[in-house]
This record gives C-alpha cells, sequence and structure tokens, in this order.
C-alpha cells in the first residue's frame, strides 16, 4: 500500500538520480577538455617560446660572432688541400680472430691511436740485423709490439691494450710470440726466443721488424705530439680544453645584455 | 455580492460552486502549462548551447602559430629573416599621474635615442598615444616599467628581426614599420610573405649563409686595408644560375635600415655598372672562336702599338710584338684584344654582348637593378675598346652570369637569389659552343698557373680566372689613380662548378697589395681566400692530383711545365 503510494517518488528518484549522473559525466568530459584545451594554449606558447629562444640563440650565435670568437679564441683555420684523404680508412675494427690482415689498414688503425709510448733505440738494431739471428728479431717484437700481434691477433686488441700497457718489455713478449708460436704460449720471455729456431716462424717477426715499424712510428709521431716513454701525458679533452673554455665564457660575458626572459 | 443577493433567479449554488471551481482548476493548469513550458524552453536552450558551444578553441589556437609575415631562410633553411614577438613602449600623455619633467629626464637617461626635452615633448602632447620605443629589449621594458607610471604601457608587437645583422642586408632588404617590404628580397617577395595561405612556410633563398659571411668578411677586410672606397663580390652556381652569395661593401644592418648611410644601402652588385676592363677578354676571345676568327690557339695576333685616328691603344708591359691566344690572356694584351675584336666587326661582338644580355638590366628578382652603359653607336674605336672591356659599362652580376656561360658549356641563364631545386633550373641559351667553353677554361687556368691570376691560385681547387684593372671614368676622361679591380673566376676548372667574382672600387696602394692596385694585387687574392674558406663547405674537396690539361695551349718547343 505505502510501496504503492510512493512509486512515482522512486521514478522520479531513479531519473533524477539518473540525470544527476548523466550531468556529473558531462560536467566530467567538459573539464577534461577544458583541460586539454588548456594545455594545447600551453604547448602554443611553448613553441612560441621556442621560437623565440631560436631566434635568440641564432642571433647570438651568428656566423659574424663565431668568426669574431674565432679570431679571438680558437683562431682555427681552413683546411689546406694535403689535410684531405681520400679513399682512406680511418679506423677499421677487425673482430674476426686469426684472419689475415694486411699492413695498411693496420697501420691506419695504429696511426690514429696515440703513440706506442716506449721505442726503445734497440729496435733500430734488429731491423738491420734481422735475419741473420731469430734472437733479436724477437727481441725487436716487443719493442714494436704494435705489427707482431697485428699479424694474427685482432686490430681491436692491439689498439685497446697498446696505450694501458705501459709495463717493460718483458711482460709485452707475452702475447706478440703467443700468437706466432700457438706452440709455447705460457714461457717466460726468453724461452720462445730459443724455440723460435723453425725458419717458417722466424722470418715473420724479422719481416716485421724490417718493414712494418718505421711507417708506424712517422704516422703515430705526426699524430700525438708528445710520445715520450717515462710518463704517459694526462688525458686531454681534445680541442676544447679548460682554458679555451673558459676563455669563450668570459668573451660571451664581456658582451653587454643579457637574453630575452620572459 | 450584495446586487446578487438581490436577484431572484440565481442559479444553485452547488452549481456554481462547480462550475468556479473548475475555472479555478483551470488556470491552474494553464499556468502550470506555462511554467513548465518556460521551464522546458530553457532547459533546451540550455541543452543546445551545453551541445553545440565550441570549446576547444581551435579558431584561436591555429592562429599564434601562423606567422603575421614568412620567414625568410637561406638554402640550408637557416633563418635570415624572422618575425618576432618585440616589446614596445608607448605613453598615454593625458593619463600621466607622475611629474611629466622628472620622467622625461629619467627616460633620457634609459632610452638615449631622445633627449630629455624630446620626451617633455612627446609626454606633454594632445595626443591620447604616443611610441616611446618600437623595438625594445626587455631588459628596458623593464628598467621603463620601474619607474612605476601607469601611463606608460607596454605591448608585443611582430617586429621583424634578421638575426645574421649585418650579413645579406643587400640581397635581404628591410621592411616600414606597417611590415611591408620595401628593399631586396622582402620588396620582392612581398605578396608571398603576407598570403594566409602560404606565410607559415618558409621562402629559401639560393644565399648559403656560410659562403656569404665568409665573403663579406674577407671582403669587408680587403676593403678595409685597402682604403678602398667599396667593394662587391659574388658567388653564384654555374649550372644553375644560383647566386649562393652576394656582398657589397660597404653594408649595412637591415634591423636598423634607417639608420644606414645612403652609400652603404647601395648594392654595387646589381646597381654599380662600371667599365670591367680586361675580364671581357676571355668573352671576346669566345666570341671570336665561335666566329671563327681565331681557328687556333697558336695563331699569333699583332701586338704592336695600335693606333686609330687620334687615339692608341697601348698595353702596361712591353711583350713580344705578335702574340698567341694563351698570351694574350695571360700577359693581357689590350692591342691584341682590340685586334681580335676589330676583326669581328660591330655587329658579331655586339650580338655576343647582348647574347649576353649586356644591354638591359641584370636578370635577378631584385628591383635594385640598374641598366647598362650601352654605346649608342658602334664605331670601329668602340668595338676595338669593347674588346678589352671599355666603352660598355656593365654591373658585376652580368659579368658574374657571362662567365657561367663561359665555363658551364656555352649555356647561359638567368641569376636567381631563389633556391632552385634539383633539376628545375633554366634551360637557358646557347651562347657559346662546349669546344670554346672547353678553351676558354684552359685559357682561364693558365692563367692563374703563371699569368695575372697567380695569387688567387690555391692548392688543389684548381682555379682559372682572369683579372681586369679599368680607370674609373670622371666627367673629364680616365682617373689614372682611381680604378676599378675585378677578378673573375671559376673553380675547380676541370669540371667548373661555382663562379667566385670580386670587385674592388678605387683601392689605394697599402701594404696589404704591396703597394699596387692593379687587379692582380688587390681582388685576385680575396678570391683566392674565398675559395680556400669556402670551397670545402661548397662541396668541392681540394685534390692536387687532378687538372685541367693546360700544356696543349703551349707551343711545343716553349713549353714550360704548365700540367701537373
Amino acid at each position: 500500500m505505502i510501496a504503492r503510494g510512493f512509486k512515482p517518488v522512486a521514478w522520479v528518484a531513479a531519473v533524477g538520480a539518473a540525470a544527476l549522473g548523466c550531468y556529473m559525466l558531462s560536467l566530467r568530459v567538459a573539464s577534461e577538455r577544458a583541460d586539454l584545451t588548456s594545455l594545447q594554449h600551453r604547448i602554443v606558447a611553448t613553441q612560441q617560446q621556442i621560437r623565440s629562444l631560436e631566434a635568440e640563440v641564432g642571433t647570438r650565435g651568428r656566423l659574424a660572432q663565431l668568426e669574431q670568437w674565432n679570431d679571438e679564441v680558437l683562431a682555427l683555420a681552413p683546411p689546406a688541400s694535403g689535410q684531405y684523404v681520400q679513399g682512406a680508412q680511418l679506423a677499421r675494427f677487425e673482430t674476426r680472430a686469426g684472419s689475415p690482415l694486411d699492413g695498411d689498414a693496420v697501420l691506419q688503425t695504429a696511426s690514429a691511436e696515440p703513440a706506442p709510448a716506449p721505442l726503445p733505440p734497440a729496435a733500430a738494431a734488429p731491423v738491420a740485423t734481422a735475419t741473420p739471428a731469430p734472437q733479436h728479431a724477437i727481441a725487436a717484437a716487443p719493442a714494436i709490439a704494435a705489427p707482431a700481434p697485428l699479424r694474427q691477433a685482432t686490430v681491436q686488441r692491439t689498439s685497446l691494450t697498446m696505450p694501458a700497457q705501459v709495463p717493460p718489455a718483458p711482460a709485452r713478449v707475452q702475447p706478440a710470440p703467443t700468437p706466432a708460436h700457438a706452440a709455447a704460449p705460457n714461457r717466460p720471455a726468453a724461452q720462445p726466443v730459443r724455440t723460435a729456431s723453425p725458419n717458417i716462424v722466424a722470418p715473420a717477426p724479422a719481416r716485421i721488424a724490417a718493414s712494418a715499424p718505421p711507417q708506424v712510428r712517422t704516422r703515430t709521431a705526426s699524430a700525438a705530439p708528445a710520445p715520450h716513454a717515462a710518463a704517459p701525458p694526462a688525458r686531454r679533452s681534445g680541442l676544447l680544453d679548460e682554458r679555451t673554455l673558459r676563455d669563450i665564457g668570459a668573451a660571451a660575458r664581456a658582451e653587454r645584455g643579457g637574453g630575452t626572459r620572459d | 455580492m450584495a446586487t446578487l443577493a438581490a436577484r431572484i433567479d440565481r442559479p444553485a449554488p452547488e452549481a456554481a460552486e462547480e462550475q468556479g471551481l473548475a475555472l479555478t482548476y483551470h488556470r491552474l493548469m494553464l499556468m502550470m502549462l506555462l511554467f513548465v513550458g518556460v521551464t522546458f524552453v530553457i532547459v533546451a536552450r540550455l541543452a543546445m548551447l551545453q551541445v553545440f558551444t565550441d570549446r576547444s578553441g581551435a579558431a584561436q589556437l591555429a592562429s599564434p602559430l601562423l606567422p603575421p609575415r614568412g620567414d625568410i631562410v637561406d638554402r640550408n633553411n637557416v633563418p635570415l629573416a624572422q618575425t618576432i614577438n618585440a616589446w614596445s613602449i608607448a605613453v598615454h600623455p593625458q593619463q600621466i599621474l607622475g611629474d611629466r619633467r622628472e620622467i622625461a629626464e629619467r627616460l633620457a637617461t634609459l632610452m638615449p635615442e631622445h633627449n630629455a626635452a624630446e620626451y617633455l615633448g612627446m609626454l606633454s602632447s594632445r595626443a591620447s598615444f604616443v611610441y616611446l620605443s618600437r623595438r625594445a629589449l626587455p631588459e628596458l621594458v623593464a628598467a621603463v616599467n620601474a619607474l612605476g607610471e601607469p601611463a606608460i604601457v607596454f605591448a608585443r608587437e611582430p617586429e621583424r628581426l634578421y638575426p645574421q645583422t649585418q650579413m645579406a642586408g643587400h640581397v635581404l632588404g628591410w621592411t616600414d614599420l606597417e611590415g611591408h617590404g620595401v628593399a631586396g628580397m622582402e620588396r620582392v617577395l612581398d605578396q608571398r610573405l603576407l598570403d594566409a595561405g602560404q606565410r607559415g612556410s618558409a621562402v629559401a633563398l639560393a644565399i648559403d649563409s656560410r659562403v656569404q659571411s665568409i665573403l663579406e668578411s674577407e671582403l669587408a677586410s680587403a676593403v678595409l686595408s685597402m682604403e678602398a672606397e667599396g667593394g662587391t663580390g659574388i658567388v653564384m652556381d654555374v649550372q644553375t644560375g644560383e647566386v649562393v652569395a652576394m656582398a657589397s661593401a660597404p653594408t649595412f644592418n637591415p634591423n636598423a635600415a634607417g639608420r644606414a648611410d645612403s652609400s652603404a644601402l647601395y648594392n654595387r652588385a646589381t646597381m654599380g655598372a662600371y667599365e670591367l676592363g680586361s675580364v671581357f677578354k676571355p668573352i671576346t676571345i669566345a666570341a671570336a672562336m665561335d666566329a671563327g676568327v681565331i681557328t687556333s690557339v697558336h695563331q699569333s695576333w699583332d701586338a704592336s702599338p695600335l693606333h686609330v685616328g687620334r687615339f692608341e691603344i697601348h698595353d702596361d708591359d712591353p711583350h713580344a710584338p705578335m702574340l698567341d691566344i694563351p698570351h694574350v690572356i695571360t700577359l693581357s694584351s689590350n692591342i691584341a684584344a682590340a685586334r681580335i675584336a676589330d676583326a669581328m666587326g660591330a655587329e658579331r661582338m655586339s650580338g655576343t654582348f647582348r647574347a649576353l644580355g649586356f644591354d638591359r638590366a641584370p636578370q635577378i628578382e631584385l628591383a635594385e637593378r640598374t641598366r647598362p652603359l650601352w654605346p649608342r653607336d658602334w664605331g670601329r674605336l668602340t668595338v676595338m675598346t669593347s674588346g678589352f672591356g671599355h666603352s660598355l659599362a656593365i654591373t658585376p652580376l652580368h659579368l658574374a652570369t657571362a662567365y657561367c656561360a663561359l665555363v658551364n658549356g656555352g649555356i647561359w641563364r638567368p641569376a636567381t637569389l631563389l633556391r632552385v631545386e634539383p633539376g628545375h633550373q633554366d634551360s637557358g641559351r646557347r651562347v657559346f659552343s662546349a669546344e670554346t667553353s672547353y678553351r676558354i677554361r684552359q685559357l682561364l687556368r693558365l692563367n692563374v698557373q703563371q699569368g695575372t691570376g697567380r695569387r688567387a691560385d690555391v692548392a688543389g681547387f684548381r682555379v682559372g680566372g682572369k683579372t681586369g684593372t679599368a680607370e674609373k671614368a670622371t666627367a673629364g676622361g680616365y682617373n689614372r689613380h682611381s680604378n676599378v679591380s675585378t677578378f673573375a673566376a671559376a673553380f675547380p676548372m676541370d669540371a667548373p662548378r661555382y663562379v667566385v667574382l670580386v670587385m674592388m672600387d678605387a683601392a689605394r696602394p697599402t701594404q696589404a697589395n704591396s703597394g699596387v692596385i692593379t687587379a692582380a694585387f688587390t681582388a685576385a687574392p680575396v678570391v683566392g681566400r674565398v675559395i680556400q674558406r669556402s670551397g670545402a663547405l661548397l662541396g668541392i674537396i681540394p685534390d692536387t692530383s687532378r687538372d685541367i690539361e693546360t700544356a696543349e695551349l703551349m707551343p711545343p718547343p716553349a713549353a714550360p711545365s704548365a700540367a701537373r
């Protein structure tokens, strides 16, 4: 009885709730849409700011300004024709172990690396008298060290291990004969020298010592300005070292005015 | 009620009551329907508004990203002209609250363009709105704002900005305060840059800003060190006619074109007509080769002094009485060039010059052009002197365009400042034969190897070119101490890609040119430095192992080591 009397009220309540739900949904959509719009406005504002900042950077970094900085601080000159190398490969990383490498590619890789510091004068002597005694030839091999492993080891290994290994000669003899004579991998330095009598092996280091090293030396000498054995040079960050950057910064600050900030 | 009560035939009270009640219900129903109807209308209207109102704001969003005036970029899309929102400072003089005199003094210290009295005049004017500064930096806006005067207002207005400042000012031109181009490419492209449909995308010029910058800096330092009146330089692509760089010294800053000196606004490359001198000789020789007047480079020409009427044509340096064609170029013999022109005759000489467009203003988009001084009648002396670049005054751009045709295989194409997409270049017209063009390339290269152009030789770039030094024409003849020296070059000569031309106007003898004001000492070194610095940027890798064959130009017995 009572329930029947409240039926219209229940209907109204149900309809009202449904309408309210729909309205809430619509309100939610509207607020989402408003958020989207404000985001779009912000995107536009940011894009405009990007544009104006780009204009500012372009104006501050205009070519005439860069040239003036170059004249005052960096003094870079256009490269001469001799500095362009054609058809050359600057670096090559050979990952296939044991594959025979041609001398040229190896030498270019070596030239890109910091100089192998120790080149004792002893190297020169065995070069001349390489053939008679294999003992001398291998004595030279550690000194050069770059070409010796290159014959059979990988370039990657050479270039990466070279600057790191500064220990004296006997330690470095190890990699050299290891690939060369597979027979005696772990003996002390002097041992393989003696056993290296077979004439198949002996000529190989001898030839390396005779032909390759001079080239290596000339290339590296031109690439690295201070190839001194005693102390490996401190690591430098290339052209733009701390002082240069500071100079540029000072020159920039000396200019009038700040930036466009809004 | 009292009157009703008096009536006899009044109806029964129940019936009347019933009737009255029905009427009341009726009226109530009507009122309710009215309320329902109004409510419904309001709700419907609200619903409509809710549904159909577009609140995405897309209409307002589209416009801010579209610049009021399109950008101009170089061939590598480096911006050369942009429109930015700059601050402007203005004042409502009627609404000033503070002391006008004090504000004027403070403004004068902040903005020294005007003095305090002028600012006071602005502040006490009867106008309702006066601009104080139209392109203000944010710092200045902040400083003026700190004055605290509410009548001073700040607004952001679109302003044209040339980020590279001085660079390519003559090419770009500038705009007026309403944003219309009044000079240069701004003027040429005005419609295109303002068109709502196209201004969203930038216009690409043929200019390469790196090369332009190099050319301008080398030209400016040469003009300064040689105390010249001015100078001009052009770098052109020989195959497409694109002007990769065009400079004129003195230059101006298009950001403040109004403050520039009027002589700086003068673009010598397209507005200056000069008698350019010996740089014409390769044109004369090429025309004579095509006409069959010169049959072989070993053909000898009489170079002994030449008298025509009361005039004498002479050479600067003494040399052998007979010269072959390579020596006519390397020794730059006026006499031999005059004899070749004489053998060609008026019709063929003027025909060649017409074919190269020397009889009308240079073909380029710019409106700042001048017509050449074309001789009215082609008498014998005129023809002879035209053979070595006198009696005919053309602009440096004319010459650069002609040199493109000389070295690119003989096709003349108009110069253009708009980037040309590969394969879309003008078809042009043939002016010289391909064999003649090859010969001229050999001769120009030889002139740089052993002639007057040695100072422009850059190792590996295979430069070839011709010098030209002409005394400046004055009111009563020629001025012996003031000249126009030009070097027109192309590189690399085995497959020419670019023509580089530099002209120095009235250089003085200084340390920079070793006291000699001929083109070999003034213009040629500038060309050499420009090629040295920009060659690789233009995509030419110097290579000393390649060169054009020039040994065959030399007679067999006296063959010097020309070819490398």
